[in-house]
């Protein structure tokens, strides 16, 4: 071992890594110098900071406030505040602003629509509204039999996996599918919806109901990932409009409601962020030869 | 050549001349014969009719082998017509030798007893049985060419009775060759005439019934017909095995051997079936005013009134469990409605029941198979509502349970590839999506009111196929039961052979006797291999962890078919029925 101790100082600087070559020291010796110098410490690491991480939680916000918009039209309903057949036209109104928009937004951005596409987006609403319009006496008397506090526990479970699991990031460049987690959170919120609208006394209410969570959940999220590519003041001020909707109308029923939801929404937009970007001082991302190489392409 | 083996008759006498067959290290003695001069073997063999049958068996004629003398002691002692076999020390092997006349013989293999399989399958497994035995009757060191072949060996014991005979009965003219009968004009008339019936009932008992499939026949509907079925199949059957059985036939003794004691099998069958059910059907006739009261309330009480008992409790939130109301009252309704149907109906045929009673305990006097067979079909009679009333239920059970599967795979954004057989994400629209949704928790929440009622109805379903089960099992035991089998097991066993054994023996009157034979019979698995195959397919298709999966994926549960329990008798390579009577 001595002599191959001696050899090791000499030839440190001739030391290469090949295996076709006799060289005196064994196959697996590496120099103490050159040991882990290869490791490379939060290689690719770009801090986030708060600005744009603000604006990126706008999305969750607004997904936030959906939620409790939801939940209020649907006391509304139950307490006989509002009329039904005034959140059916306001549900058929949005579904009428949400579709110019969408247009609007795809000319920007240089796609067309054929024909094609258009009718079948016309034939499936059109569809979806006599099939809830059909359905709407079956739903009413589903959950007759189970207590309150189940679909109040059960609403609440699925609005949760409707939140988690719901796509928040911003689309690719290219069209591209959505990703099954937005599938089973999209079909979450419906269920929740739909166990909700079973509470309520009259057909029309239930119709009324389950066409406006059918707008604020199915179709709003994909206005949504359409209004990534919107400059940022258009973002915040779509996040401000829903928010203060949110906050009006919870605390219309209870101060302690609308406290409730302020908070929430002021916690994930601003606080959240915060807590994110103090958080990248402990990350600690080991990185070197022995990973998967990563290839740059272009 | 060391040891010869003698195989001696017990019973015959021990001075005399020799006949018998002589093999490499083996000599079989037919007979021994006492006069001194040389006898016409030949002769007397030839002219004999039943030896002719025989002689391809045992390879030849017998032949003068020499001289047997008994010593004082007991001993015996050849000297044999071969000078080279005198002097060779020899050992006797008894045997006692089986009278072909009443069908004993020995044999290596066990008698088949299944006539439905082809002779040659059956005797292919002779050689292996035969080679170990002759292990023991060889010296170590000699090569298997030299080997005794037993299989000739008790060909020749089994003949050694008929030699016997034929040698000592002095020369008798040839017996009468039996000539075939001309059948008359009248015969011809008749048997045409009985053709036709026959060929017309088994038109209706094997009538498809087109509208369940075209399988169904009618025969598998009803017990009665199919009991009437496996009756005329027999009688159809029963000219040609008398036929067969009056030729006695020696050559192939063992099948002969096995059509003989089935046919007097099922002939005692029928007969114990028709006294017991003479009985069973006089009692019926006397009582049959009583049990028709009786089966009336019973089947009023059971199949009526437990069932609107049961539905109205499910109605009114059974067990604290909270069906929805709208589809449990629809349900309910619906299942009265048939209930109280039925209830009606059976309250008009109610008068009828004692006349139906008493026709039955008359159609006793065709067997107790019958008996059990048209109780089986009025249990099915009384208890259809509850068939048609399980049909519809387990109809939407099994229907909602695969749409509640397929929703959930909706849910969670899947959808099953029929090609791969395998679960993949699939991208659905998003009209497919939102109505996907809303099915899947109507779903979820009808889906428990209708399992309950369903549950309910396949509860009395699977109480009835027990009942049939068993009625069924009777009547399967009494259609096929071995009782000659099992008296001939029990009275005279070398008429069932199933194989030999030697013993080793110490005589009195023979000192270098050695070993004896004996034949062993056949085991009783093999006399109740029907029995085996029967309790393989009942259990299978009864069995409790096929029931209950049935059960809890809603498919429908069928008693078994009934062609599967009934075992056919006949021999393999019979035409059909209609030839048969020519």
């Amino acid at each position: 071992m001595t002599n191959t101790n001696t050899a090791i100082s000499r030839d440190e600087k001739d030391w290469q890594r090949v295996l076709w070559k006799r060289l005196p020291y064994p196959d697996n010796y590496v120099p103490p110098t050159h040991f882990l110098a290869s490791l490379r410490k939060n290689a690719n690491f770009t801090p986030y900071t708060y600005g744009p991480l603000v604006l990126a939680s706008t999305s969750v916000c607004q997904h936030v406030a959906n939620i409790f918009i939801f939940l209020s039209v649907f006391l509304r309903l139950k307490e006989h505040t509002s009329n039904p057949r005034f959140i059916v036209w306001l549900a058929i109104l949005l579904f009428c602003v949400g579709y110019v928009t969408w247009e609007v937004l795809l000319y920007r951005q240089g796609g067309t629509w054929t024909r094609e596409s258009r009718s079948r987006v016309m034939r499936s609403a059109i569809l979806v509204f006599l099939a809830l319009l059909s359905l709407a006496p079956v739903l009413k008397t589903l959950t007759e039999a189970t207590s309150s506090d189940s679909i109040w526990a059960l609403a609440f479970f699925l609005f949760t996996l409707h939140t988690l699991l719901a796509d928040y990031t911003a689309p690719r460049l290219q069209e591209s599918r959505e990703r099954l987690t937005s599938v089973l959170s999209m079909n979450a919120a419906i269920s929740a919806a739909v166990v909700l609208a079973s509470r309520l006394d009259s057909d029309l209410s239930v119709f009324a109901l389950v066409l406006f969570s059918v707008q604020m959940f199915a179709l709003f999220p994909l206005l949504r990932r359409r209004l990534f590519s919107t400059p940022a003041m258009f973002r915040a001020f779509i996040t401000g409009i829903l928010s203060f909707a949110s906050i009006s109308l919870m605390s219309a029923h209870s101060s302690m409601a609308g406290w409730i939801v302020l908070s929430a929404l002021l916690f994930i937009t601003f606080v959240a962020p915060a807590l994110l970007v103090w958080a990248q001082r402990y990350k600690n991302e080991i990185r070197g030869e022995w990973d998967v190489a990563v290839p740059e392409v272009g | 050549m060391r040891n010869l083996r003698v195989f001696w008759p017990q019973n015959s006498r021990h001075n005399g001349t020799l006949i018998g067959w002589l093999h490499d290290n083996v000599v079989v003695i037919a007979t021994v014969v006492e006069s001194e001069s040389n006898i016409d073997i030949h002769g007397l063999l030839e002219g004999h009719e039943k030896w002719l049958e025989l002689k391809e068996g045992c390879r030849d004629t017998p032949v003068n082998l020499g001289r047997v003398h008994r010593s004082d002691e007991g001993f015996l002692s050849i000297t044999f017509e071969d000078k080279a076999l005198n002097g060779i020390k020899t050992h006797f092997v008894l045997y006692a030798r089986p009278s072909l006349y009443y069908m004993q013989f020995y044999s290596l293999s066990p008698l088949q007893l299944d006539i439905t399989i082809k002779a040659d399958e059956a005797t292919s497994n002779i050689a292996s049985g035969g080679r170990l035995v002759q292990d023991i009757l060889l010296e170590p060191g000699l090569r298997q060419e030299q080997c005794c072949d037993l299989r000739c060996i008790t060909r020749q014991m089994n003949a050694s009775a008929v030699v016997e005979a034929a040698l000592n009965s002095s020369k008798q003219p040839p017996l009468p060759t039996s000539k075939p009968r001309a059948p008359s004009q009248a015969w011809k008339g008749t048997r045409q005439i009985l053709r036709l019936a026959l060929d017309s009932l088994f038109g209706i008992c094997n009538l498809p019934l087109f509208i369940f499939d075209s399988t169904t026949r009618l025969k598998d509907v009803s017990a009665t017909i199919q009991q009437f079925d496996v009756r005329l199949e027999q009688f159809s059957f029963f000219p040609s095995q008398v036929r067969l059985i009056s030729t006695r036939s020696r050559k192939d003794i063992a099948t002969y051997s096995a059509q003989y004691i089935n046919f007097y099998n099922n002939v005692w069958l029928i007969f114990n079936d028709v006294v017991i059910g003479t009985a069973v059907g006089t009692a019926l006739c006397e009582n049959h005013q009583y049990l028709g009261q009786l089966l009336y309330t019973y089947t009023e009480l059971w199949t009526v009134r437990y069932v609107i008992d049961a539905l109205t409790w499910l109605d009114d939130w059974p067990v604290g469990l909270k069906l929805n109301t709208e589809l449990s009252r629809a349900l309910h309704l619906s299942f009265m409605a048939m209930t109280n149907i039925w209830g009606y109906a059976l309250n008009a045929i109610s008068g009828h029941l004692p006349l139906i009673i008493y026709l039955m305990g008359l159609s006793g006097s065709t067997g107790l198979t019958m008996i059990l067979s048209l109780s089986s079909d009025l249990l099915s009679l009384l208890t259809i509502h509850i068939y048609l009333s399980y049909l519809v239920a387990t109809t939407a059970c099994h229907r909602i349970l695969l749409t509640a599967g397929s929703l959930w795979n909706l849910f969670r954004g899947k959808r099953y590839n029929v090609l791969q057989n395998r679960l993949d994400s699939w991208d659905y629209s998003l009209d497919q999506l939102l109505l996907g949704t809303m099915l899947f928790t109507l779903v979820a929440f009808l889906s428990p009111t209708i399992v309950v009622y369903y549950g309910l109805f396949a509860a009395a379903r699977l109480v009835t196929i027990l009942m049939h089960a068993l009625s069924e099992t009777i009547l399967a035991v009494m259609n096929h039961f071995p009782l000659f089998v099992l008296m001939l097991r029990i009275k005279d066993s070398r008429r069932l052979p199933g194989g030999i054994h030697f013993r080793p023996t110490k005589r009195a009157d023979i000192q270098n006797a050695l070993l004896t034979v004996k034949s062993v019979p056949i085991a009783f698995s093999r006399i109740f291999f029907q029995y085996l195959l029967l309790w393989g397919r009942l259990s299978s298709h009864y069995h409790p962890v096929r029931l209950i999966g049935h059960v809890a994926t809603a498919s429908f549960i069928n008693p078994i078919p009934r062609y599967s329990i009934r075992y056919s008798m006949l021999p393999v390579g019979s035409t059909s029925p209609k030839e048969k009577l020519e």
